[in-house]
């Protein structure tokens, strides 16, 4: 049983019964004709991921025991989902967008290993700055900026 | 004909020609960079189509969306990394082929190939849209759900050994649709009182998650790894034999060039079969009728050792998928594959909706689009041909470090850009994460997406259905007064029930030939 818990299918049919049931019982304090189809969806949705979980249960293929694998995923799509949420935090707390943009996009160049420091961060610079001033100039989309910034572009 | 003049002028304008051009001229660019794809390149795209005007727009999508897989046939040849992954069988034959010191005829030969099977998809499209959607102007609640029903089934039962992952998915997409206000009584339902969810879940943030940000999160997993090996990329060969391929060889290939640009067609307007599909089925093919017709004889390479058809296969069936995945778009509504699905979203921003009716309210953009795929295949060869040897080296100066990064950015800023809301950056990505999460544990993306796409549709059809029939399901599967309905329920339960047979058969018979 312990060899079947190291199944990723497990516990992604886990993840999907819980919201399953979970979107069930929300869907039941719906009013009578807005409930329905959602709990439908729901039931269906409990049902196909049980069904994963049970299939991979009994599947006798032995799950593949990889740290590297994992060590990958933590050390670059989980660190940059962490680091773009930092930035999207950034914004909402008013440090503008400029400053955050270049913060985080110099971090992802320099963790990817991209070569000498100082090249990494004029980069960092120039993608920050070319992609604020196509969607603040070219498609005036009024992306936050700190209030020293704003004065200077108005 | 007035339609098809109005049209016609309307894609005639300079700058909406120059906007097409422009469209090839990216996505042969895009196409060629390893990592990048139409997807991307038409998620980033989306939220800059709100300052444009929608012939604008749209010329620019259609032409990047035709020219991105040759460009993803450029580094297949050169160095066996397929830019795109409908370019990923080309690189068998191609580089061989490069590494003979004949990169140049592989190239020529994979973007003739192209542009054939593009034209032909182009006329597929002409031909068979218009008449689809005139066809589907008959259809009601009671069709439409069956449609919507037809359009996630074919999804789910292309996907084999896949299907119960792929009803799952699907049922994710479905409830997430569900999301906002009830249609019917204006409910609030899974908003957690967030007011931006009252009209649902943003559906351009959404779909700038799940094709901008998955693939981020994929290549900053590619370059740890990448790092952890201690990989390098190879020295690139250099083009220096002619590119144009001889008038000799394009007799030979046209047999290849029908057959395959025909399985590619045919597949294309599958919902969710998609161009991995059709280069696979196509090279197959090919690869038996190459055997038989010129394998051993002098002078001819060996099957996946640098044989023309080896590139002209993949090639034509995969270009011949890009238009021909539009006419379940433009006729019923239905998206074709993935990249179609976006061409919803930028049809939304605009204010349109793709579908029959696009054909009676817009009529000059639905025929502008049709055309548009035939006229960006015409421009795609020539282009290709001339840039070919600047893309092949500038390329691999782009480094991977700087460019995810520059994706990441862009996808966010352009989830901000739709409605100048945070929110939509968290949904952005929070549904990157959710893709990303999917490819690793094999969950098909593709009726996820379908499923976002319809499920608003599909609650309302079947809601108005069930009060016609006051409650009676009856409705969905009656011959006599709904016969449309009847037979694409019909072909519905086919899709999902046939492959499950099929695999028990299979089954049962390898445990009878064990015994």
């Amino acid at each position: 049983m312990t060899a079947q818990l190291r199944k990723p299918d497990v516990w992604a049919g886990i993840v999907f019964l819980v919201l399953g049931v979970w979107a069930f019982a929300e869907s039941s304090t719906f009013d009578d004709m807005s409930r329905t189809y959602p709990m439908a969806l729901s039931a269906g949705l409990v049902l196909f991921s049980a069904s994963i979980i049970l299939r991979s249960v009994f599947d006798r293929t032995p799950p593949k025991a990889d740290a590297e694998s994992a060590t990958i995923i933590l050390s670059g799509p989980c660190f940059q989902i962490l680091l773009w949420g930092g930035w999207a935090l950034l914004l909402g707390l008013g440090a503008g967008y400029i400053l955050p943009s270049i913060v985080v996009v110099s971090i992802a160049v320099l963790r990817a290993g991209f070569p000498g420091r100082l090249r990494s961060i004029a980069s960092s610079v120039a993608v920050a700055l070319a992609i604020f001033g196509i969607f603040y100039f070219i498609f005036d989309v009024p992306l936050p900026v700190l209030e020293v910034i704003g004065d200077i572009l108005d | 004909m007035d339609a098809i003049a109005l049209g016609l002028e309307t894609l005639m304008e300079p700058t909406v020609l120059a906007f097409l051009m422009a469209g090839v001229f990216f996505g042969l660019v895009v196409g060629s960079i390893p990592g990048l794809n139409d997807n991307i390149a038409l998620a980033i795209f989306i939220p800059f189509s709100f300052s444009l005007s929608p012939t604008y727009a749209l010329a620019l999508m259609i032409g990047l969306y035709c020219s991105t897989a040759v460009g993803g046939s450029i580094p297949a040849v050169m160095v066996k990394v397929p830019g795109t992954a409908s370019a990923m069988l080309t690189g068998i034959d191609g580089n061989a082929m490069a590494r003979q010191g004949m990169a140049g005829k592989a190239i020529g030969l994979a973007i003739s190939s192209s542009v054939f099977g593009g034209i032909a998809s182009a006329l597929v499209l002409l031909m068979f849209a218009p008449p689809l959607a005139k066809f589907a102007l008959r259809f009601g609640y009671v069709e439409n759900f069956s449609l919507g029903v037809l359009g996630l089934a074919s999804v789910v039962g292309l996907l084999g050994a896949n299907i119960y992952k792929g009803l799952l998915s699907a049922t994710v997409g479905l409830l997430i649709a569900t999301v906002g206000f009830s249609i019917k009584t204006g409910y609030p339902r899974f908003t957690m009182d967030m007011a931006n969810l009252y009209e649902g879940m943003p559906f351009i943030p959404l779909l700038v998650g799940l094709f901008g940000i998955t693939p981020m999160l994929e290549m900053a997993e590619e370059i740890v790894r990448e790092r952890r090996l201690g990989n390098r990329p190879s020295a690139l060969p250099r083009i220096s034999d002619a590119i144009v391929p001889s008038w000799q060889l394009v007799k030979r290939l046209l047999p290849t060039w029908v057959r395959c640009a025909s399985i590619g067609n045919v597949i294309g307007v599958i919902p969710g079969a998609g161009m991995l599909m059709a280069i696979f089925l196509a090279y197959e093919r090919t690869s038996r009728v190459y055997k038989r017709k010129f394998e051993g004889r002098p002078g001819e390479a060996k099957w996946g050792e640098g044989a023309p058809e080896g590139i002209a296969a993949p090639e034509s069936a995969n270009n011949a998928v890009v238009a021909s995945s539009m006419v379940p778009l433009l006729s019923l509504g239905i998206p074709g594959n993935s990249v179609s699905a976006l061409f919803i979203g930028a049809l939304m921003i605009q204010g349109m909706m793709p579908g029959p009716l696009l054909f009676i309210q817009h009529p000059n953009i639905a025929w502008m689009i049709i055309l548009s795929f035939l006229v960006a295949n015409i421009f795609m060869g020539p282009m290709a041909l001339a840039l070919v040897r600047t893309l092949s080296s500038v390329v691999y100066r782009i480094p991977k470090e700087v460019l995810a990064p520059t994706i990441g950015l862009l996808c966010l800023s352009g989830a901000y850009s739709d409605g100048n809301a945070m929110f939509n950056v968290w949904v952005a990505l929070g549904f990157g994460s959710l893709g990303y999460a999917f490819n690793k544990l094999s969950i098909p993306h593709a009726p996820l997406i379908l499923a976002l796409v319809l499920g608003r549709q599909i609650e309302n059809n079947l809601s108005n259905s069930l009060g016609i029939s006051y409650g009676d399901w009856s409705i969905f599967i009656d011959p006599v007064n709904h016969p449309i309905s009847f037979g694409l329920i019909v072909a519905a339960t086919a899709f999902v029930v046939l492959p499950i047979i099929k695999r028990l058969w299979n089954s049962r018979r390898q445990v009878n030939e064990a015994a």
